[in-house]
């Protein structure tokens, strides 16, 4: 066996900028311009993996994106990445490399032994065996057969590598960089569209890359990327995949790097996500090389006929001495003829019985042996190639002749999966025997060989890009179309598969080891559908994506169905068209960019003072105060305590705030809320509930009004943005007459609660030019002066004050009240203990606000009128909603004094087993400064009915049960003495 | 008086910081936003607010939604089909809008208090927004004087395009750290000196 060797001239290496790069910690060489797979072939690396089930070794089989075999692992560390295609992989200085899917090694592996079971392991056995001998047996197997499946392994440790993601519009976007992609570009760059060419590879060219020395294509090539260059409104964008389409003309597209170190610039992104806005799409994605189908068709050695004249003209590499090529259609003619003139020993086997003119004289010139109706029937071999043996058709004569590469055409399949994002089903021709685009939506086109054209693709291109920026532009010129003389291949005329001619392993699918047997025995347990063939056999679910066994296996299953081929139709193809890594998805949207936050206005000052933070949704809020302790547990009850007895201040400008205004405004309000707000004087507060459609409650908040027109609205933190979306929603659509205007103010005031018996002392102190006196500012009294707002409505059950002032004051006002109030033991408390105090004092909060209960259900059924129409008010109505076993709130004791209550506990009568749904559940929990326990809210079938029993709350994850007692959810002050001081 | 405290106080970095090649090309701080007021005209009421717009800083409100009105140092801009941003230097516009527009036509509600206006100058001014807004701000499509409402990182907000390479980001107050915390992270490929804005 020869090898391959490298050409001294010629291709599209750099000789003067050798690389070198470490296979398994081999090093080995290669040039600048190679791909990783070239520079293996250059070092006569033959296999690059085994195969999933059946540990088959594998060499490489194509020189594109189509790759299923060589995948391989590269980078070390965090950068390590899995199952990367070395076809597309440009060699770069100090690569790291390592094959996969063999122990110890991929070059003897070990569990190559599944080969031999391989009857146990035909499609679909993971349903079949692995069953029993009881029933959950498969947990046990799962865990073996999950070792043992996969291919490469990914790492566990932080990426350090950067990831980034943009947006970018243009007037035409062109997908393909080949020869209809650079003159569709450049004809829509001439007629002055802005154009975006996107191009996989990191050189332009695609197929005429592919063409021998300074011929016409290469000529042709250089001058079209010299003149898209040179347009000032054409972006070319290399290594880059378009991997999606969708609606509206949309793409998004991976951006890959030069290749500069990223630890020396450690801001530039490796990967980057792009999602293009584009005014038309121009489809020039070519076609893939089908492989034939012939037993052992996938030993290393076997190639696509293509890509051994890629490696020949691109990477100056002639794989073998002896090569023979099977093909049944014109473009391996080409293959053979640029082999032979290399010096290669050619056979080329066609399956028909002759070809053109022109192609057989070039053939027999350059000295090609050619058969025609000649079928190769089978690869024989193991780790090599050694014979190709095949048949002429209607003989049952086997011949064999030796060789040591095995090329194979079986027609091309067009590039269509993009053409299907947007749910365009492509269509068979059977002229062509292959799957073309489905009707392009307006704005969109298609070029070249995507469209099952092979020849006339430069003019094809102009065509489609004129077109495109006439989409656009309805003007421009695209000048002359470039001129190349293509050869006019024919499409394919695949025969229809003889399994009694080709006998043993003949593979459909070389990534997931699918075999033509596979897809029999799937056809013969009734799955028809390609769909449910692919679920089945897992044909075309590797990386690959089926790219190169999708329309074989179509064409078997049509076969099998005794359809035609459109009948059997393909999967659907959906994004992405190659794997994009997850980092590239997440962009710069990581760690501290993972969402964005929202700070209050006291925010720095929290920080500075001892606050530990917690997320509430969005927001960071002080949770607690380290003057009260290290501990969440202990700091919130002193916290507590603060406030029942002396005075404390919280930052509560998270709560939502709403300038409502309108001569309207009250009416609006009285809609919204069940309470009444028309009413509500000028410089008074009142707290208002609002209900769905549906009569459950929405959101609770204080309402205050300042001005005959001017109302400010405040709700809970968690519901804010709803509120606001609901209040628009109604104005604009369910009563537009209203003159009413809503605006968000939520950003534009901080928030501060002086809560506690010495509250009014601690603001006197702070503000001494305002009347705050019980006769000038009584309970849900407000007053507003020179910016400063200050509503006195209690959360907390004590006697409070809302201080409200522009946000970009808040922190001078805060600070003013503690240094003013520092005399009085003013100190400041976080959300842990807000959200306690409430307990006591029996208010509802977001635990109780669940969108579940209704206003009865929360005991706020007295709240609503009687008279007046608010939303859900009819739905209020509902039978069910007016059972009197439904839930409704209650408080909670332990009947053991040191007991204690977790939230979520479910809750039983005595009697009942502890088991199932219960009566209700314990909704917020904590412990009272004032009565020395633990105490809880909670919703009980029945509720207050049951006043003074005792029940069970349990709490089954711990197992632990808790005895309680009923009680009125207020548990302190229930006259209001306090907040009314 | 109660002393003003910037969003960005704790984020904005001290200095700058050089981009993957070595140099500086952006420019990034906090601009002065100003007295800010949103007016909201109601049903009906069209047609007095039309005619108090002669007595506004910009005499007469904007009726593009793409493209602000300036006159002077005033700015309308139009956020929806009623509802309207007037930007001034006057230290009383709320006051000033409130006795011009009548109180059955439109509400005023002062917004600055609201906002932070974020400053991004430079070459790559725009393609540093490439990176963070899903607006087509090619000159030629986004000129000056121009405006977008566009989430920045999930977060709406205003952008103002006020120069050649000069934009400003009008961002929610309580999002304005985290926002200008994901506008200094994409501008570090680029390199950025911190300044005040004019």
């Amino acid at each position: 066996m020869s090898g391959a060797v490298r050409r001294r001239e010629g291709g599209h290496i750099d000789r003067s900028r050798p690389l070198s790069f470490l296979l398994e910690g081999r090093r080995l060489e290669g040039y600048a311009g190679d791909t990783l797979a070239s520079a293996l072939i250059a070092n006569n690396i033959r296999i690059v993996g085994r195969s999933f089930k059946y540990h088959r070794p594998r060499g490489i089989v194509s020189a594109g994106v189509e790759e299923p075999n060589a995948l391989l692992t590269i980078g070390v560390g965090g950068r390590r990445i899995p199952n990367v295609p070395a076809t597309t992989t440009e060699l770069r200085e100090g690569l790291v490399c390592e094959r996969q899917n063999g122990w110890p090694s991929v070059d003897i592996d070990l569990m190559s032994f599944t080969s031999w079971l391989a009857p146990l392991f035909s499609a679909g056995f993971y349903y079949k065996t692995f069953m029993g001998p009881r029933r959950g047996s498969w947990m046990f197997y799962e865990r073996f057969i999950r070792r043992a499946a996969g291919l490469g392994r990914a790492s566990h440790l932080s990426d350090p590598d950067r990831y980034d993601t943009r947006f970018a519009f243009t007037d035409v976007l062109v997908i393909g960089a080949g020869p209809a992609g650079l003159t569709a570009a450049l004809a829509a760059g001439r007629a002055g569209a802005r154009v975006l060419l996107v191009e996989q590879d990191f050189e332009l060219g695609g197929s005429l890359l592919s063409a021998a020395g300074m011929g016409p294509e290469e000529t042709l090539r250089r001058a079209l990327t010299a003149e898209l260059e040179s347009l000032p409104r054409v972006e070319v964008l290399r290594r880059t995949t378009a991997f999606g389409l969708y609606d509206g003309r949309g793409a998004a597209l991976l951006e890959r790097s030069d290749g500069a170190d990223p630890t020396t610039a450690p801001s530039a992104a490796v990967e980057t996500v792009v999602r293009v806005n584009a005014g038309a799409i121009v489809h020039a994605t070519g076609a893939i090389e089908r492989p034939l189908l012939f037993a052992e068709n996938d030993r290393p050695g076997v190639m696509l006929a293509s890509a051994l004249r890629c490696y020949l003209h691109r990477y100056a590499l002639l794989l073998g001495k002896r090569v023979v090529l099977a093909t049944n259609n014109d473009s391996a003619w080409d293959t053979a003829i640029d082999l032979a003139s290399a010096g290669a020993g050619v056979t080329l086997l066609d399956e028909r019985p002759a070809a053109a003119q022109g192609l057989a004289e070039a053939a027999r010139h350059a000295g090609v042996e050619v058969h025609y109706s000649a079928q190769l029937t089978r690869a024989q071999g193991g780790r090599d190639i050694r014979a190709a043996v095949w048949t002429r058709r209607g003989s049952a004569k086997a011949e064999r002749t030796p060789c040591e590469l095995i090329g194979m055409s079986g027609g091309w399949s067009p590039t269509v999966h993009l053409s299907c994002h947007t749910g365009v089903r492509p269509v068979y021709d059977p002229a062509l025997a292959c799957f073309v685009p489905g009707p392009f939506a307006p704005g969109v086109f298609g070029a070249g060989s995507v469209m099952g054209r092979h020849g006339g693709t430069t003019s094809d291109g102009h065509a489609a890009g004129a077109a495109a920026a006439r989409h656009v532009l309805a003007t421009g010129s695209a000048g002359d179309p470039p001129q190349l003389a293509e050869s006019g291949l024919s499409g394919s005329a695949p025969m229809p598969f003889d399994r009694a001619v080709v006998r043993g392993k003949v593979f459909v699918d070389f990534q997931n080891d699918v075999t033509i047997d596979d897809l029999a025995l799937a056809h013969e347990e009734g799955f028809e559908s390609v769909e449910h063939v692919k679920r089945f056999t897992t044909l075309g679910m590797g990386t690959d994506q089926g790219k190169t066994s999708h329309f074989n296996a179509s064409r078997l299953m049509a076969g099998l169905r005794g359809i035609d081929a459109q009948g059997a139709g393909t999967t659907t193809y959906r994004p992405p068209y190659t794997p994009v890594s997850i980092g590239a998805l997440a962009g710069r949207s990581i760690g501290q960019h993972f969402r964005p936050t929202r700070r209050t206005p006291m925010h720095d000052w929290h920080l500075a003072n001892g606050a530990v933070m917690i997320e509430a949704g969005p927001w960071q809020r002080p949770w607690f105060y380290q003057w009260a302790g290290q501990d969440p547990a202990s700091a919130y009850v002193k916290e507590m305590k603060l406030v029942r007895e002396g005075v404390g201040i919280s930052d509560v400008s998270s709560l939502g705030k709403i300038d409502v205004q309108g001569p309207d405004a009250g009416v609006f309000l009285d809609r919204v809320y069940v309470n009444g707000f028309a009413k509500l004087p000028v410089g008074k507060a009142r707290y208002g509930v609002m209900l769905n459609d549906d009569a459950t409650v929405l959101d609770d908040g204080t309402t205050a009004r300042f001005g005959e027109h001017r109302f400010f609205l405040t709700t809970t933190t968690a519901q804010a943005s709803e509120v606001m979306s609901w209040l628009e929603f109604l104005l604009q659509t369910v009563w537009p007459e209203l003159k009413v205007q809503v605006v968000s103010v939520t950003d534009g005031w901080a928030g501060m609660s002086v809560a506690g018996p010495k509250a009014r002392e601690a603001l006197e102190l702070a503000l001494p030019g305002m009347d705050l006196s019980d006769a000038t500012l009584s309970h849900m009294g407000v007053r507003e002066t020179d910016g400063i707002r200050v509503l006195r409505l209690s959360f907390s059950g004590e006697l409070a004050y809302e201080v409200y002032v522009p946000a970009d004051r808040g922190t001078a006002m805060w600070t003013r009240i503690l240094e003013s109030a520092a005399p009085l033991g003013l100190r400041p408390y976080g959300l842990e203990a807000l959200a306690s105090l409430r307990i006591e004092k029996g208010h509802v909060a977001g635990l109780e606000l669940d969108h579940r209960n209704t206003l009865d259900d929360l005991g706020l059924g007295k709240m609503a009128s009687r008279t007046k129409a608010y939303i859900g008010r009819e739905l209020r109505e509902r039978e069910e909603l007016l059972d009197s076993e439904r839930w409704s709130l209650v408080g909670l004791e332990p009947i053991e004094p040191t007991a204690r209550f977790r939230g979520g506990s479910i809750l039983f009568a005595r009697e009942d087993p502890i088991a199932g749904h219960g009566r209700g559940y314990i909704t917020s929990v904590t412990w009272s400064t004032v009565l020395g326990k633990f105490i809880a809210l909670g919703l009980y079938r029945g509720g207050l009915r049951h006043q003074g029993e005792e029940i069970v709350c349990a709490y089954p994850l711990l197992g632990e049960t808790t005895r309680a007692r009923i009680v009125s959810p207020v548990f302190i002050d229930a006259a209001g003495e306090r907040l009314r001081a | 008086m109660l002393e003003s405290h910037s969003a960005l106080a704790a984020v904005l970095p001290a200095s700058g910081r050089d981009g993957a090649d070595g140099r500086r090309r952006l420019r990034l701080g906090e601009a002065p936003l100003g007295p800010l007021v949103q007016v909201g005209v109601y049903p009906g009421g069209e047609a007095l607010v039309e005619m108090a717009a002669r007595a506004l800083p910009t005499e007469a409100l904007p009726v593009s939604a793409v493209a602000a009105l300036r006159l002077g140092d005033s700015i309308a801009f139009r956020i929806a089909a009623d509802q309207y941003w007037i930007r001034s230097s006057s230290p009383s516009l709320a006051v000033q809008l409130r006795a011009l527009l009548p109180e059955h036509a439109a509400s005023v509600t002062p917004l600055e208090g609201s906002r932070t206006c974020i400053l991004i100058e430079g070459p790559a001014a725009r393609s540093l927004l490439g990176r963070l807004v899903a607006v087509d701000v090619d000159p030629e499509r986004f000129g000056i004087g121009h405006f977008a409402q566009v989430p920045i990182h999930h977060v709406g907000g205003l952008l103002y395009r006020v120069g050649a390479d000069c934009y400003e980001f009008i961002a929610l107050r309580t999002y304005a750290a985290s926002t200008f915390e994901v506008i200094e992270d994409a501008a570090r490929f680029y390199g950025y000196d911190i300044c005040e804005g004019t």
